[in-house]
């Protein structure tokens, strides 16, 4: 008697076990198809675009800096003292008038 | 067997097989995970695989378009004010008789000293001189010095600033010292120096 029940729970916990294969399968097949999914994704190109348009921004961003940057070296040079400028054209007319001739 | 003994039995065949269905369940979804992480990366991978080429494409469009666009500015903006000295120096050279006539006469008189030297060596002798208007009196007077050497001066009204243009009879050779022609070919020379003496203090490139 305790044998029959004994051999009826073994049964019992063997067909769990199956069960569990069997979810096990299926968890499997699952994430195969979800995996298929995401590899032949028609979204790529969109995130392809996506990407390129966020770098550009990125990129155009990082422009105006050096855009910027050259600016700055612009309004350097338009401060330049008209001392210079007066220095510069003595050397000039001192050149044209007594470099060898 | 006694009872508790076969209950236990059964409870060992139970803890068995919840482990067992456990661990296949665990391995299982772990290895689902791997699945799908495998496909993201090759997602990624693939991505930046076609996306690199582009981005160096942008990138040197665009940065390279803004650094070009800035140093066209910081040479243009050089550029002015070279030409302002330029033109600055021209105006003191159209005022020169008038501000310094002493250094203006000197080198008057230099620049038609070295011209007749240079053309009278190579035979000639009939010289034109041309001249503005207010120097050709000046320099008929100087070209009085040059009496030791057989040449035959010719004095012509031109359109110059200052200085002298002395030529040959048939205008084969000329030598052009007017202020203007000075200028002008001095000018690629001195365009560096004028540029250090602005710009010693502005880091340019």
């Amino acid at each position: 008697m305790s044998l029959t029940s004994l051999l009826l729970e073994e049964k019992k916990a063997m067909l769990h076990v199956q069960e569990a294969k069997k979810k096990a399968q299926e968890i499997l097949q699952k994430a195969r198809r979800e995996a298929e999914k995401i590899v032949g994704g028609s979204a790529e190109e969109e995130k392809i675009k996506e990407v390129l348009r966020e770098y550009e921004e990125e990129l155009k961003a990082e422009a105006e800096k050096i855009l910027n940057q050259y600016r700055n070296k612009v309004e350097e040079i338009k401060s330049i003292s008209e001392d210079l400028i007066e220095d510069a054209s003595n050397l000039i007319v001192r050149e044209v008038l007594h470099r060898e001739l | 067997m006694s009872s508790e003994a076969v209950q236990a039995l059964k409870d060992e065949i139970w803890r068995r097989a919840r482990e067992k269905a456990d661990k296949i369940l665990e391995e299982a979804e772990k290895e689902a995970e791997k699945m799908l992480e495998e496909a993201r990366r090759k997602v990624e991978e693939d991505l930046k695989r076609r996306i690199e080429p582009e981005r160096i494409v942008l990138r040197r469009r665009i940065l390279g378009k803004a650094i070009m666009d800035g140093r066209r500015m910081v040479i243009l903006a050089r550029n002015e004010l070279i030409e302002k000295a330029f033109e600055k120096a021209l105006e003191k050279l159209k005022t020169l008789p008038q501000s310094n006539p002493k250094e203006y006469e000197e080198f008057l008189a230099k620049s038609l000293r070295k011209a007749v030297e240079l053309l009278s060596e190579s035979g000639e002798k009939e010289l034109t001189v041309y001249a503005n208007e207010r120097d050709l009196k000046t320099l008929e007077e100087m070209a009085k010095t040059f009496s030791s050497r057989p040449i035959k001066f010719r004095f012509e009204k031109a359109d110059l600033l200052g200085g002298v243009v002395v030529a040959d009879p048939d205008g084969r050779k000329v030598f052009n010292n007017s202020l203007e022609g000075r200028l002008s070919s001095l000018k690629p020379l001195l365009r560096e120096r004028v540029a250090s003496i602005l710009f010693k203090e502005v880091k340019t490139r």
